[in-house]
């Protein structure tokens, strides 16, 4: 998939080539993204008809723009054309500025679903029509692209920010392509990181106590918050929701994720560096006799910038005493590791430590529930025993005594 | 007209009807449970709370926007079975609520216009709870907060009360949140004192109000859920920031709140601890037993959650040794070579240009 390539035909409605002197300043937040997405996912789930359309407001001040927060649109059809129902936009619009005061929110931008080439006619109704009701020819046009969304890499979003260009009156409306940068409040990054790392999947939720396995035949059903009885018709039920993780399994597997594609970016980055450094013609470093000055086109800013973080490499390396063995090589000595050495120890034990804890709680309350349904079975059969012979006291004192003894051993096991 | 791209046909591969079922709403399915009202039988019906990723981050960002002023929200969604899930989240426009007892009222004319509005552009779900925030005293009712939900769980079930805590979600990092319901007036908890031992947090000038009331409510276990087109979209987010994931140290950053937490577990362990003692010399009745498996088993599962943060945290710090430290030897050759050839190469290389 090649995004805007060459090969196919240049869209009319874009303007190619360079911005503007003075260019625009548009931070998106990440929660209009995700508002974005929530409509995406709720409009397709729920086979709603019609395009996914809607609103952004954000704050404006001069030339700079930002894209807050979001909200879809009630459509309407007129002669083929898809526009916004225009008494509930204005209503709706008003809605949100009274709640958005300080600092006062405004519409910017619109954004719907569209192909990579950019804008197309379908757009332009609605995007006029708005235009035409705020009275502001500045609003932008956030185009969603669905097909990038599973080819995602490097950090790029599958969204373009398009401003509208009106060259002169009664001419088409035609759109350039902005750029924008990702912004984020405190609140809105702990929110965006919390769910982020959260990675529960919205499965359906199960019922807490299915008495029979015949509710497992309700597909759908994921590990959701029901704590399943350990039944022996849930176990294959279970097998199947393989599939499906537990909430801790997500997160592990979530920050695994995040970590991979960290490296990679990493990598991707050095390899960059890597291969403009061989662009570089040769010279005095690649071959000590040679004699050649470097180009003037050389970047020194830049080859200093590499060589400062070449210098700082060695310093991530922890400090190992290095002496002379008596054959004469270097080698590592086998002395007490360093500071640095000691205190990944540490903290490692430490882990350890938390999770043998943590096990053995669980090791308690296993015993311990295991003591309670003990306790209440013999209690039961004694129970049946006494009625059947119907003698009384002499038991229960014995009970008693039994079920001390019982507990005194869960308590003390969990002690030491 | 084939309109590329601008119709769901091209959407349909970005949802998963499995992994995204909370997302679908089935209204009558709605209806029905509004009829039978499950929840009448037992006052502790409703146990967990599911929040969708919009609904989280607005709410939160709604908290902070108040500054040192309660605010206060709707949220809307559905019930099922023993979970609300919560949907979407909208602001209303009233402030410094906790000392007024009808500011619900006044919103009242914005809440029905915009719940209209929002089922006219196809957004069916009902108002299914209201969130307001504690700036700084922690996630519980208060009075007014009590009568408040319990007005609401007479004329609107089911409904649900949420409350953040913004400030401590700033210093802490991690949403502080929390999901009530009241009991009906007439109503004896049956473990009456351990609710109240859950949160030890409540600053002293609050702590009145909050132990009068404590009672009176139980709070809900709230989790998050996001879309598989949400979590594509974080991932390419966080792709942004992925020089602070490689560097970050969360065994150490965290330190201070991992005790915290470890401190905690060890409290409420010597809580269990000693009620197990107090019961044991009696034969045990019904229920007792079942609230000291209740308790530890809460215990338990806060000791796990401490355990598997700890070692996401000793995982990151071994990835980071891994990828810079493990090549030690290696780099400290090519450094020395380097050294040895003239570091200061490119200034040698002017003087001789």
């Amino acid at each position: 998939m090649a995004g805007k390539s060459a090969s196919s035909p240049p869209n009319p409605l874009v303007i190619t080539g360079k911005a503007p002197d003075t260019p625009l300043n548009v931070q998106l937040h990440p929660l209009a993204l995700l508002t974005i997405s929530d409509y995406i996912t709720r409009h397709t789930l729920r086979s709603q008809q019609g395009p996914v359309v809607g609103a952004i407001i954000g704050e404006q001040s001069g030339r700079d723009f930002t894209l807050e927060h979001a909200f879809e649109c009630k459509l309407e059809e007129h002669h083929g054309d898809v526009l916004v129902d225009s008494g509930w936009f204005t209503e709706r619009l008003e809605q949100y500025r009274d709640v958005h005061k300080a600092p006062p929110l405004d519409l910017v931008a619109m954004f719907a679903l569209g192909p990579v080439e950019g804008p197309q006619e379908v757009h332009l109704p609605m995007l006029k029509q708005v235009q035409q009701l705020t009275g502001n020819d500045s609003i932008m046009l956030l185009l969603f692209h669905g097909e990038l969304v599973d080819q995602l890499q490097g950090g790029k979003l599958p969204i373009t920010l398009y401003e509208s260009v009106q060259e002169q009156e009664g001419t088409q409306l035609r759109f350039r392509e902005l750029s924008f940068e990702v912004e984020t409040g405190e609140a809105e990054m702990i929110g965006v990181d919390t769910v982020a790392k959260a990675g529960s999947t919205a499965v359906a939720v199960q019922k807490a106590d299915t008495a029979q396995g015949g509710e497992s035949s309700k597909k759908g059903a994921g590990k959701g918050k029901g704590k399943a009885k350990d039944k022996d018709t849930k176990t294959d039920e279970d097998g199947d929701l393989a599939g499906v993780l537990s909430p801790e399994d997500d997160e592990l597997i979530a920050s695994l994720t995040a970590k991979t594609n960290a490296i990679r970016m990493l990598n991707q980055r050095i390899n960059l560096i890597r291969s403009y450094l061989n662009t570089m013609p040769s010279s005095y470093l690649t071959d000590a006799s040679s004699t050649t000055p470097p180009p003037d086109t050389t970047n020194h800013s830049l080859l200093r910038s590499v060589n400062s973080l070449l210098s700082r490499v060695p310093l991530l390396a922890p400090q190992t005493a290095t002496v002379v063995l008596p054959n004469g090589h270097e080698g590592q000595s086998q002395q007490p590791p360093s500071g640095i050495h000691a205190a990944g120890e540490k903290e490692r034990q430490d882990v350890h430590l938390t999770s043998l804890l943590a096990a053995l709680s669980r090791s308690v309350a296993e015993a311990q529930s295991m003591g309670s349904k003990f306790q209440i079975l013999t209690r039961e059969k004694d129970n049946k025993a006494r009625n059947t012979y119907g003698s009384g006291g002499g038991r229960g004192g014995g009970r008693g005594f039994a079920d001390e003894g019982l507990m005194g051993d869960v308590s003390g096991s969990g002690v030491s | 007209m084939a309109q590329k791209g601008w119709e769901i046909e091209n959407a349909i591969k970005l949802v998963d009807p499995t992994r995204d079922a909370l997302y679908n709403y089935d209204a009558d399915k709605v209806k029905k449970i509004a009829n039978e009202r499950p929840w009448r039988a037992d006052p502790n019906h409703f146990k967990y709370v599911r929040i969708s990723a919009v609904a989280l981050v607005k709410m939160v960002m709604h908290a902070r926007s108040g500054g040192e002023l309660e605010i206060m929200g709707l949220m809307i969604g559905y019930v099922e079975h023993e979970t609300f899930i919560v949907t979407d989240a909208m602001r209303l426009p009233v402030e410094g609520t906790e000392t007024r007892v009808n500011a619900a009222d006044e919103a009242n004319e914005y809440m029905v216009a915009f719940l209209e509005r929002s089922r006219q552009a196809g957004q069916m779900e009902n108002a299914v709870g209201w969130y307001h925030s504690h700036p700084g005293y922690g996630c519980w009712l208060s009075g007014i907060d009590v009568g408040t939900q319990e007005m609401q769980q007479m004329a609107n079930e089911p409904f649900l009360a949420v409350v953040i805590d913004p400030h401590r979600t700033i210093s802490a990092g991690k949403v502080e949140i929390g999901a009530f319901r009241t009991y009906p007036a007439n109503y004896k908890p049956e473990d009456s004192g351990s609710s109240a031992q859950g949160m030890a947090a409540v600053p002293m000038a609050k702590a009145a109000d909050f132990g009068a009331h404590a009672n009176r409510y139980y709070s809900l276990e709230v989790s998050h859920y996001k879309s598989t087109l949400d979590a594509k979209l974080l991932e390419a987010l966080w792709n942004k920031y992925w020089v602070q994931t490689l560097s970050s140290s969360p065994l150490f950053t965290n330190r201070e709140y991992v005790t915290k937490q470890i401190e905690d577990v060890v409290a409420k362990t010597a809580l269990v601890h000693d009620s197990m003692k107090k019961n044991s010399g009696l034969p045990p009745m019904g229920p007792k037993p079942k609230v000291g498996n209740d308790e530890l088993a809460k215990v338990v599962k806060a000791a796990e959650k401490i355990a598997s943060e700890e070692k996401m945290g000793l995982m990151a710090a071994m990835v980071k040794e891994k990828v810079f430290a493990a090549a030690a030897p290696q780099v400290n050759q090519a450094a020395h070579a380097v050294a040895t050839n003239g570091g200061d190469t490119q200034m040698a290389d002017v003087k001789a240009g």
